[in-house]
């Protein structure tokens, strides 16, 4: 971990036993990202991601949310370097790895992989799963492969069958094998559960937990859903308009949200309780969340916000320590 | 009574999607139908709508005294839009890209009301208002790419009820959009019905959305009904193994505890870093990235297992199997308590229950479920 | 609107300009000697020589182009002294072997293939997009598989063939129609069509029946659409759904299509107007191919291309009036 070098002892997945995010002293990030910058266009670009920063740690998860178009996804296509950062850099264990060529970056790429939402879309249909998981440089043997495919649930009678005869479910555990493939210690998880049925969103949770718990893995779980970041993650950031507006541990964010997009964004989510949902307060904002072509002046959020004061209009609030522990927040009258 | 569902049926070329499904819906009341891919709510709402072209429909659809299976296809058509009306999960997509907003919506105005173009194009400007859409007039002219998912979502519901209908089926209509977004829309369906008192049959995936808007939740499995009940029971008392899978299978959200007070005092406690249980009872402290999954998938409509559907991955059964739940379809039947329904959160807690069997329609909001094995334990989850 | 549409007009202009430099290369600048070619295969050196100096072969090759394109806005004198030739407005060349200007040629025998064009158009417009749309909301039944067995017949027979047969059985055997022979729209409708009407169907068997499958699918593709469905649920006309709410969008693309093809035949159906004998453009190339009579295949180039790339501009503005979207863009 600490050297620059991306390699790591014979093969076992590489962090130290005490590298668990809330023991002591923490070891060094797993990944940094530091005011990384994404703008489409030339002139008046968009600024789809506009300085995010934001570290992982060995074998935690944190959760990126936020609405659509907020930058999660392109901030995590970033780091897998499926695209092109305008701005900013990525640091993977100790190594920048912003600007890397094709080359150099190739050990890195086994270390970081990626999940998607659409399982089916991300496999190939015209191969077996067995080719799909050993990959285009032929990581794994056949041996190997089975292995992988009973680690998530699956069986040896799959390795010769084609994605589409799979159910929805079993096709992101496909997803996920091949992603384990190449032994890496993040993941970057972009909306994993978000198209699959509640009874199968349960059983891919539970795996991506396990396989944490067993390979040691950091995951930068993205996605939409509330609920589901509350039950996987170790600390949340949420995102609005192409920044961080809060990040910190799960509850303290979820318990005790401090920014009032966060308090709107937990209040907005139903409850599967009728009785709760009869007596519980909701915020519910005006508004859409605004296009990141023409952002509003100063605060991002002060048109929906009801506590926006003359200077939210002016000024952009930074992302700064909010009480004890590591919560951070921008807003300028975070409560 | 506004809809009467008996025993009804849909069956493509491929498979049967819907086997037998039954409810009452009367005005002014929601119902919320919850249900995996593959469950068959959508194939019956369509059904309701007249709206399957190449399915079989079977059994008996009563709207407003009116039987609909069966019926001609004319009849049907004078009923859609003006009087059942459909909302869909898709709002883009599900708008026409070539005709600006206000066309669309007075087109079906103008159709079922007969009325001049001008008036009909004054109906849309106001429905537009009415759903709250600023600048209705300016916007009336503008086409769908133009506006955002939830406005969208919004044009869609002008459109559904500018006929003033009696009932309006709505197909996850939140599914695709943002979670605030959402929050708006089902608000506004929620004031709509309670301004115009219509029924509601509110189709959707999401139990949460169910709890906030459902007076009575159907909740089906492989194009059957497993379990019928009025909201509150259905979480705080689920009887059928696959309602209480799925209630646990459900990340959820600290009850009533977020987001409600900006006070300072909470941050600081919380920020403090212990692992504190939420606050509420209903979620429970929570484990970091477990859930109760229900093992397996959804069943195929092409070859769904025999017996009790949802038998192969259910928990009751894997511990106590018995032959009836592979052989027979169990019936949906009424729980009826002996003692009088106290409070209902003891229910589950071991009272008595009494099977009734299946005796005609239901005179109220009755908790009925199908499952063999319903008798052998209560609802606890 | 307007700036889009003059956006749109600058990019034909530079298109135009392009293909006019890169024809232009290919028969001026690439062979050893342009002048023989231009001159044709019967020509005296003496001939060949005069030429040369008409086409001002000596001059810088810059000087050469700016003629040739200027000659097509403000008409030049080619050569100079007794032996010059005066090619008018729009000079496109002059055709030594016709001893008369391109642009003459060109005239004279446009309308011929405009009218063959058209009415071929019309055609198969009408016809195929009937098939299209009865075989799209019959689906699946035994009406759609033998519709679509007969445009796969139809669109495999080569042109020739299809008019032999139509020749044999509506000339020869029943008498329906006289033997093609193209008369003038000014010496009475009745009679240009009457004339046209074989070469017309022979055309149009083609085209129709690529645009029945086209049709066809878009149409299949456009009422699976949920906007389709909600057309459905608010109660309209079955008929309302497919015409106002179903075709207008199956048939975009077939606009884009249909302009291409339209372009390319106002410019010459070579082969139908060979086998018929009609005097149209498509015959001049042919003729002017056969005896290497280069200025003649230059203008044609040069008239073809600017028939795509109008009936193109065309396509974009009807799109723009279609489909909303578009016009934001």
């Amino acid at each position: 971990m600490t050297g620059a070098s991306p390699a790591r002892p014979a093969g076992e997945p590489g962090t130290a036993p005490d590298a668990a995010p809330d023991a002591g002293p923490r070891p060094a990030p797993l990944l940094s990202v530091r005011d990384l910058r994404m703008t489409f266009g030339k002139r008046n670009g968009v600024r789809a991601v506009d300085g995010v920063t934001f570290d992982v740690w060995p074998g935690e998860t944190l959760g990126l949310v936020g609405e659509s178009g907020c930058g999660k996804s392109t901030t995590g296509r970033m780091i897998v370097r499926l695209m092109e950062p305008t701005g900013g850099t990525v640091v993977f264990a100790g190594r920048d790895i912003t600007r890397l060529g094709p080359r150099d970056m190739r050990p890195f790429r086994r270390d970081i992989q990626m999940i998607f939402q659409d399982p089916f879309a991300s496999l190939n249909p015209r191969q077996t799963v067995e080719r799909i998981v050993s990959g285009p440089t032929r990581l794994l043997d056949r041996r190997g492969v089975i292995e992988l495919l009973e680690t998530v649930g699956l069986g040896a009678e799959h390795a010769d069958r084609y994605p589409h005869e799979f159910s929805g479910g079993q096709a992101q555990r496909i997803g996920i094998a091949r992603a384990l493939a190449s032994r890496p210690r993040l993941i970057v998880c972009d909306e994993p559960v978000s198209a699959l049925d509640v009874s199968i969103q349960a059983q891919i949770v539970n795996l991506l937990a396990d396989l944490q718990r067993e390979l040691d893995l950091a995951y930068l779980f993205i996605a939409h859903d509330l609920s589901v970041v509350r039950h996987v993650c170790d600390r949340v950031a949420v995102m609005y308009l192409g920044r961080v507006v809060e990040i910190g541990s799960r509850d303290a964010v979820y318990n005790a949200p401090a920014h009032p997009y966060t308090r709107a964004l937990l209040s907005a989510v139903p409850v599967p309780d009728p009785e709760v949902e009869l007596v519980r307060e909701r915020i519910v904002l005006p508004g859409d969340p605004p296009s990141p072509a023409a952002p509003p002046p100063g605060c991002s959020f002060n048109p929906r916000c009801a506590m926006a004061r003359d200077v939210c209009r002016t000024e952009a609030p930074p992302l700064m320590a909010h009480g004890p522990g590591e919560r951070k927040v921008a807003c300028h009258f975070a409560g | 009574m506004i809809l009467r569902v008996r025993d009804l049926r849909v069956a493509f070329p491929a498979g049967t999607a819907v086997d037998g499904i039954g409810f009452d819906l009367d005005r002014g009341r929601t119902l919320g139908v919850v249900g995996e891919s593959g469950s068959g709510k959508s194939v019956s709402s369509l059904a309701i709508m007249g709206l399957h072209r190449e399915a079989a429909v079977s059994g008996s659809i009563v709207f407003d005294g009116e039987e609909l299976v069966g019926a001609p296809a004319s009849r049907l058509r004078e009923l859609r839009g003006r009087r059942i009306a459909m909302i869909f999960q898709d709002p883009l997509s599900s708008l026409h890209p070539f005709y600006t907003v206000g066309e669309q919506i007075a087109e079906a105005y103008r159709l079922h009301l007969r009325v001049s173009r001008r008036v009909a194009r004054e109906r849309a400007v106001e429905m537009l208002a009415e759903v709250g859409i600023p600048e209705p007039r300016r916007r009336a002219g503008e086409h769908p790419h133009r506006f955002s998912g939830g406005m969208r979502q919004r044009v869609m519901i002008a459109m559904a009820l500018s006929c003033e209908p009696d009932l309006l089926i709505a197909d996850e209509p939140t599914t695709a959009l943002d979670v605030t977004v959402q929050a708006q829309i089902l608000e506004l369906i929620r004031r709509i019905q309670r301004d115009r008192g219509i029924a509601v049959m509110m189709i959707t995936h999401d139990l949460g959305v169910v709890a906030r808007v459902a007076d009575e939740v159907l909740v089906m499995y492989g194009g059957r009904t497993v379990e019928h009940a009025p909201v509150r029971e259905i979480f705080r008392a689920p009887r059928h193994p696959y309602t209480q899978g799925l209630l646990a299978s459900a990340p959820r959200l600290p009850a009533g505890g977020a987001g409600d007070s900006p006070d300072p005092a909470a941050g600081s406690v919380a920020a403090g870093g212990s692992p504190d249980p939420v606050a509420g009872g209903v979620a429970g402290p929570v484990v970091k990235g477990r859930l109760r999954a229900i093992p397996g998938s959804p069943p195929s409509l092409l070859a769904p297992p025999p017996g009790c559907r949802f038998h192969p991955r259910c928990a009751r059964y894997a511990a106590a199997p018995d032959d009836a739940c592979v052989t027979e379809a169990p019936e949906l039947r009424e729980l009826r308590e002996l003692c009088v329904l106290g409070e209902v959160g003891e229910v589950h807690a071991g009272r008595a229950l009494r099977l009734v069997g299946a005796e005609g329609p239901p005179a109220g909001p009755v908790h009925r479920t199908a499952c063999h094995l319903a008798e052998t334990r209560g609802g606890s989850r | 609107m307007t700036r889009y549409l003059l956006r749109r007009l600058a990019a034909v202009a530079g298109v135009l300009l392009v293909i006019c430099a890169v024809t232009f290369a290919v028969f001026y600048v690439l062979p050893s000697d342009p002048a023989a070619h231009a001159c044709g295969k019967t020509c005296t050196p003496e001939q060949v020589t005069l030429v040369r100096a008409q086409m001002g072969l000596d001059r810088p090759v810059y000087e050469q182009f700016g003629g040739y394109v200027t000659g097509i806005f403000t008409g030049r004198v080619l050569g100079d002294g007794p032996t010059a030739l005066e090619c008018s407005v729009p000079c496109f060349g002059y055709s030594y072997q016709n001893a008369l200007p391109v642009w003459d040629l060109l005239t004279d025998r446009l309308p011929v293939s405009v009218s063959l064009a058209l009415g071929a158009a019309a055609l198969w417009l009408a016809g195929g997009l009937a098939v299209g749309l009865v075989a799209a909301l019959r689906r699946g039944t035994a009406l759609d598989r033998s519709l679509m067995a007969a445009t796969l017949a139809s669109a495999s027979a080569p042109v020739y063939f299809t008019a032999m047969m139509l020749l044999l059985i509506l000339v020869q055997r029943l008498e329906w129609l006289p033997y093609p022979d193209y008369r003038p729209i000014s010496e009475g409708p009745a009679a240009w069509a009457g004339n046209l009407l074989l070469p017309w169907m022979t055309l149009a068997s083609l085209y129709a029946a690529m645009y029945a499958r086209l049709t066809r699918a878009s149409m299949i593709e456009t009422m699976a659409e949920p906007y389709i469905r909600t057309a459905r649920a608010k109660g309209l006309y079955e008929r309302t759904v497919v015409t106002k709410h179903g075709l207008r969008s199956a048939l975009t693309p077939i606009v884009t299509i249909f302009g291409m093809d339209l372009g390319g035949l106002l410019a010459g159906a070579v082969i139908t107007e060979h086998v018929f004998g009609l005097p149209g453009v498509g015959q001049l190339t042919y003729d002017a191919i056969f005896k290497a009579d280069q200025p003649v295949v230059l203008g044609v180039t040069l008239l073809a291309a600017f028939f795509i790339t109008l009936a193109n501009l065309g396509v974009d503005l009807v799109y723009a009036v279609i489909d909303p979207r578009v016009r934001y863009a």
